[in-house]
């Protein structure tokens, strides 16, 4: 069996060369994807104009909120989006096929042949704001608030890849398989743009428990700016140091049903 | 031990039967109906290594889905397979390592990087040793003429250049074993007989057993020991080339070269078995078919050398084209069991 980390480099080598060779076309990508982000701060701020906090969370706390979910977003988007995205392609056509026959796990090919350059837009932008955020409220940075931070970034990472993985991997059993992948990626994923407080008890419930969204940002950042939390007690408080158990348990239950598509897999039956 | 053991192999596909119209869509999605097609349907075989063997059948016969269990692809409804010891749909990755893959419909290649982009990462892919990397691209290189494209982009090969990168590919790993769903589909015939040449020689060279399907007859004979013919998901044939046309080539050709002058008989030949025949005068031949089941050679020969005066004579077994396509017709109307 080949070495991942050594195959994946030498992947990702091929992959930068073919898209180096049209340079313009490459960082033209990243430059428009973080221009459109410019239009969406200033809509934040036309909203925060009108009402200037939000259940408790001012301006520059939800723009930290909006950016820990981009971020994290952007980061499992760099290795997943693309491959998630075409698998209802690859596996109505079958040309899924040809990731059963190498000596590597698919999931693992499919990662592994491509990089989502384009991500790394939203990755520079979510990382300077969120600096920017901390300097206005005057976060007083310390060891232990710094780990909190980039555990609960690896943990929200694990959460958005999982969730990309599992409702992708819905191509096995349905065909329109990718409404399945926007409606988790994009319509659900909106509802924590803000603080959940805002909305009901049931949503509140589906982004904790069904869909755990809201440990990618709401329930990290609540505790990071030392804020009550909707329906506050002494279990839910525990909701702000879960991110990374609840993204680990999240990706691993994405890859085995996956693995399960995988076994259900007819090759367009042909 | 058989390289390649398969045990009365099923694979059913269940799929839902789509209503036409906005009513027929509307129907499926409250009530929705499945039909079950058996695509495979209790196949059973071995190949032993260092054998090429043919799998033939009409189109939808089942030969992509029986192969496509044997790579690890599908995983079979019943039944077993084997490959070098392993299952392959449970151990993908030991299997996949084993195993080379050429699907003529389908390229393996990575389509925006140069042929030897692809090969650099088969290298690290299949953690192929320097040494022996570097040997098998100066051979395959020479014999299947990559040399020439070795540094242009995949999407911009032609079709027979495409398919000599594919072989080449999948062969870089030393594959024990070797499937080729049509690896010579819509190529010419220098290139084809290009990949017969290679195919023939990475076999002699380091006994790789070779499975491949096909709808072109001279591949067949030029490579195959052994063909295994399926249809409607049925083994029904296994053996060799010779078996296949002395159980199944019942129709004969015999020419006769006569006098011109001399053909003295009314054209009643039914009952020497002769199911067909022409005279030619102005070459002098005499074109008779029969079922040799039926027919003796020697007496035809003999009944017209009574009459007129034979100068030569010439007899033609049936293609094995034709003997495949009429194992593919006789077994659309009835059942012809197992041969073996």
């Amino acid at each position: 069996m080949p070495n991942p980390f050594r195959l994946y480099g030498r992947f990702l080598r091929t992959y930068m060369k073919t898209q180096l060779e049209y340079r313009f076309s490459f960082f033209g990508d990243i430059f428009v994807n973080m221009m459109t982000f410019v239009t969406l701060y200033l809509s934040f701020w036309v909203l925060f104009n009108t009402f200037p906090t939000m259940n408790g969370w001012n301006y520059w706390e939800v723009v930290f909120l909006y950016n820990l979910n981009l971020l994290t977003y952007a980061i499992s988007s760099l290795f997943f989006w693309g491959p998630m995205k075409q698998l209802e392609h690859l596996v109505r056509s079958g040309e899924f096929d040809q990731f059963l026959v190498r000596p590597l796990g698919p999931l693992k090919l499919l990662v592994f042949r491509q990089f989502q350059h384009t991500f790394i837009g939203h990755i520079i932008v979510a990382g300077t704001v969120m600096v920017l955020c901390t300097i206005q409220l005057q976060i007083h940075w310390t060891a232990g608030n710094i780990a909190f931070l980039l555990l609960c970034v690896l943990g929200g990472t694990l959460i958005q890849a999982g969730i990309i993985i599992a409702a992708a991997s819905s191509a096995f059993w349905v065909v329109r398989s990718g409404t399945v992948v926007d409606i988790s990626i994009y319509a659900i994923r909106n509802f924590i743009n803000y603080p959940i407080s805002i909305y009901g008890r049931s949503i509140q419930l589906l982004l904790t428990f069904a869909i755990p969204y809201a440990f990618v940002n709401y329930y990290p950042a609540a505790a990071f700016f030392g804020k009550d939390h909707a329906g506050s007690s002494e279990l839910s408080n525990l909701y702000s140091y879960s991110s990374l158990a609840v993204g680990a348990v999240l990706f691993a239950v994405a890859i085995w049903i996956f693995r399960r598509g995988v076994m259900r897999y007819d090759s367009a039956g042909s | 031990m058989s390289i390649i053991q398969v045990d009365q192999l099923t694979k059913t596909f269940h799929r839902p039967i789509r209503g036409t119209g906005a009513l027929g869509a509307i129907r499926d999605l409250i009530n929705r109906r499945y039909e079950e097609k058996t695509a495979v349907d209790r196949i059973s075989f071995t190949i032993e290594r260092g054998e090429i063997v043919g799998y033939l059948g009409p189109n939808g016969a089942g030969k992509s889905t029986s192969i496509k269990m044997l790579v690890g692809i599908l995983v079979p409804t019943s039944g077993e397979v084997r490959v070098d010891g392993v299952i392959p749909y449970k151990n993908r990755k030991e299997n996949a390592s084993k195993i080379g893959v050429v699907f003529g419909q389908r390229s393996q290649l990575w389509w925006d990087i140069p042929v030897s982009e692809t090969f650099e990462l088969m290298k690290y892919m299949y953690n192929i040793p320097t040494a022996d990397f570097k040997r098998n691209i100066e051979l395959f290189t020479d014999v299947l003429g990559i040399q020439d494209f070795m540094h242009v982009a995949v999407r911009q090969l032609s079709l027979g250049q495409r398919m000599r990168a594919d072989l080449c590919a999948a062969l870089l790993h030393n594959p024990s074993i070797v499937y080729l769903d049509e690896p010579t589909i819509g190529l010419d015939v220098v290139v084809k007989k290009k990949i017969r040449e290679f195919l023939l020689e990475v076999n002699a060279l380091r006994q790789t057993t070779i499975l491949l399907t096909t709808h072109d007859m001279s591949d067949v004979e030029k490579l195959c020991s052994r063909v295994i013919i399926i249809n409607n998901g049925r083994k029904m044939f296994d053996g060799d080339l010779e078996r296949l046309k002395s159980d199944y080539s019942a129709d004969e050709t015999m020419i006769l070269h006569v006098d011109h002058d001399e053909i003295g008989f009314d054209g009643n030949i039914s009952h020497l078995g002769v199911t067909d025949f022409t005279y030619h005068p102005e070459s002098g031949s005499i074109l008779l078919r029969y079922d040799k089941r039926h027919a003796k050679p020697a007496s035809i020969l003999a009944w017209f050398m009574e009459r007129t005066v034979v100068h030569d004579f010439e007899i033609k077994p049936a293609e094995v084209e034709d003997v495949i396509r009429d194992i593919y017709q006789d077994s659309t109307s009835c059942e012809l069991g197992e041969v073996q």
